[in-house]
């Protein structure tokens, strides 16, 4: 009886880790195929059947995008605008999320927490034109402040660390801080954040993955090439009628470099995040 | 001045006004010694075409420094940023505009009123193709751009593929034999092979050069949807016939697999603007030097052979704060020799500076037209050209018509039904 539950187990096992190996394989392959395409020449991206193994061209390909632009150039930008930006919102988010969720008695808390909620329902691309314009008579147009200072007020980020610490923190916990003569600030900082780091670690990633691959902001605001985020610096590798497939392949490459780095640093945070949620 | 200062300034200006430019252009010449930075806004690849230019540029006028900035047009990012520019007063002093853009933006107040001094641009606009003019002037007779390039348009046709065939191969002669769109069937089914090889890649082209030669826009000057006139029922037909004897081939205009077609030798003729051939030189179809001929299009009842398709125009905003710079970047890159022949001979940007085009470095035979001086097709098409009209739903309506001609091509739909459908679209967007 043991022995066949033992065996209906691992064959219950096998079968799910070959589903999950079917299923990376098909969320690999594009990766892997761009990796080829990378080191390809364009006629050869071009053959049917395409190629499936690496080729020899890698070398030329790179001197095609320092041809456009110094390849390292978008990423540092980028970096400059994701870093600072996931820092600064997580941190917002996080006190905002702490004061709703502590402070619920407080006057306008209900008012104020349906304020953030009603930003989620309007589409960003709404307000571009308007944002346009105050951008440009605050002198920060062709700069990275438009990307970073008036996106770190995010509904979405509020409104997750709101139910985030609202369902991790219990309240008999700020009562005895508050026993033990800790104020608001000291509480957040030395009791709240520590518990809710997976929370934090699952927004930074989904900020800078979101900001990492944001095209529609940076193109309004960004007017000039040496300050080109790694998508829009993409764009410059395509002209009107043909693209150079392979630059383009191994420019992309490039740019997941530092986002896979960063990943890996936060993705044991990340994934504690997902699973450990809401029992506590 | 002495006299010797006098007489090699006078030997100066004759011999540089031969080389580079007609004398009516010298007279207004801006100063070589103005200095400043101007900003210049573009599209890929003609923001590295400037970058290339820049040097001879800077021989001329060595104290303006030029920052060229390139957006992509894909998905009108290019155009949104102009606009946006200009509404929040933060654009460059330079812009270029594509001819599909032209109806949405030369009405626009921020574009510097060239026929104004100290620009006068109407001393020697009339260098310029008429219908390019046309093009960049409003209707209180506001300049609002020079042109710079045109897309005078031929039949590309494989050489290779046409002896195969058994057919002639000389551009003289296949111009002869590709006299009508009958012919142009009639020959097409000698080419085409079923599912490997095809006449031509898409319908579209034929309806294209189709209007163009009927001088039939999709809106006519008042803004009246023009696809009851006959050339589009005509034009689809002669689409209905070549789709139907298998000689178009089924992929999707400027798609990849579109592009790799071309280097596959699986297309057989090709109607384009002259820039199309740098595209095949550079990009699609590198290795096939000498393979490819130019050719008239073929005629359309009425006789006419000419189509255009593309170019683009270059002006000034109000709110550059060095026009004087900006004007003589502007001029000198439409219509100084080395200008117009760096960029003719490198990205093949036919000039719509007509006395240009009886320049040695335009005409002569390129071996990767075997030999063939190929400004002997475009030159004539240029002057023929009649202009078409341009409006601001034309991006709807070229893509009601493509609609259309998928249908048509794919059998789905007889002419009238697909026609009936692009009218409709179109009508609900105006």
């Amino acid at each position: 009886m043991k022995g066949l539950l033992a065996n209906r187990e691992r064959r219950f096992n096998v079968l799910v880790t070959l589903a999950l190996v079917l299923l990376s394989v098909f969320f690999l392959l594009p990766l892997y195929w761009t990796a080829v395409f990378a080191t390809r020449t364009l006629s050869e991206v071009f053959q049917f059947p395409p190629p499936f193994w690496f080729g020899g061209n890698v070398v030329q390909n790179y001197l095609n995008i320092a041809n456009v632009y110094p390849p390292f150039r978008p990423v540092w930008n980028s970096l400059a605008v994701a870093v600072p930006k996931t820092i600064g919102l997580v941190l917002v988010s996080a006190l905002a999320g702490y004061g709703f969720a502590r402070y619920a008695r407080a006057p306008g808390h209900k008012f104020l927490l349906v304020m953030a909620f009603a930003t989620l329902f309007f589409p960003p691309s709404l307000a571009l034109i308007p944002f346009f314009l105050q951008m440009s008579w605050l002198g920060w147009l062709n700069t990275f402040w438009p990307l970073i200072v008036p996106t770190l007020a995010s509904g979405f980020g509020v409104i997750w660390m709101y139910t985030y610490i609202g369902t991790t923190i219990p309240r008999e916990l700020y009562e005895a801080a508050e026993m033990d003569g800790a104020k608001g600030f000291a509480t957040f900082f030395f009791i709240v954040l520590p518990i809710i780091r997976p929370g934090l670690a699952a927004l930074s990633v989904w900020t800078l993955i979101s900001t990492w691959n944001d095209y529609q902001l940076p193109l309004v605001v960004l007017g000039e090439g040496t300050r080109f985020t790694v998508p829009l610096a993409l764009t410059m590798l395509s002209e009107t009628h043909y693209s150079d497939m392979p630059a383009v392949m191994l420019a992309t490459l490039i740019g997941l470099v530092p986002v896979f780095i960063l990943f890996a640093f936060l993705s044991r945070q990340f994934i504690a995040g997902l699973t450990s949620g809401t029992v506590k | 001045m002495t006299s010797w200062m006098k007489a090699s300034a006078a030997a100066f200006a004759i011999g540089f006004g031969a080389m580079l430019s007609p004398p009516a252009e010298a007279q207004n010449a801006p100063d070589t010694q103005i200095s400043g930075t101007i900003s210049v806004w573009t599209w890929p690849n003609n923001d590295r075409t400037f970058a290339a230019l820049l040097p001879t540029f800077n021989k001329a006028y060595p104290n303006i420094k030029v920052e060229v900035q390139g957006f992509p047009a894909a998905k009108m990012a290019y155009l949104n940023n102009l606009q946006r520019g200009m509404l929040g007063g933060s654009g460059p002093d330079v812009a270029m505009m594509e001819i599909n853009m032209m109806a949405l933006l030369r009405d626009r107040p921020q574009w510097e009123d060239l026929r104004q001094a100290p620009y006068n641009a109407g001393e020697f606009i009339s260098n310029f193709a008429p219908f390019t003019v046309a093009n960049v002037t409003l209707p209180d007779g506001k300049i609002v751009a020079l042109p710079k390039h045109t897309g005078p348009g031929g039949l590309f046709y494989r050489r290779d593929i046409f002896k195969e065939a058994g057919l002639p191969t000389d551009p003289e002669e296949v111009t002869k034999l590709l006299s009508d769109w009958n012919a142009f069937i009639d020959v097409g089914k000698k080419v085409a092979k079923p599912n490997e090889r095809w006449m031509l890649a898409n319908g579209e082209e034929i309806v294209r050069a189709m209007m163009a030669q009927k001088g039939v826009s999709n809106f006519d000057a008042e803004g009246n949807l023009q696809f009851d006139n006959p050339v589009f029922h005509d034009a689809l037909e002669i689409v209905k016939k070549a789709a139907d004897a298998g000689l178009i081939s089924p992929f999707v205009a400027w798609s990849p697999e579109w592009q790799g077609a071309f280097g596959k030798g699986q297309i057989a003729t090709v109607m384009y603007g002259n820039w199309f051939g740098g595209l095949l030189k550079r990009a699609y179809a590198t290795a096939d030097a000498g393979k490819w001929g130019v050719a008239l299009a073929p005629a359309s009842e009425g006789g006419s052979r000419s189509f255009n398709s593309g170019g683009d125009y270059i002006g000034i905003l109000k709110t550059s704060k060095n026009k004087e710079a900006a004007w003589a970047f502007v001029k000198w890159l439409v219509t100084d020799g080395e200008s117009l022949k760096q960029q003719y001979q490198s990205d093949d940007l036919y000039p719509a500076f007509t006395p240009a085009g009886s320049s040695d470095w335009i005409n002569y035979r390129d071996p990767y037209y075997d030999g063939q001086n190929v400004n002997e097709i475009f030159a004539p098409v240029q002057a023929q050209l009649i202009p078409s009209t341009l409006n601001q739903l034309d991006s709807a309506a070229t893509l009601a018509l493509q609609t259309a001609i998928d249908n048509v091509v794919k059998g789905v739909a007889t002419v009238d039904e697909a026609l009936a459908q692009a009218k409709a679209e179109v009508k609900a967007k105006m």
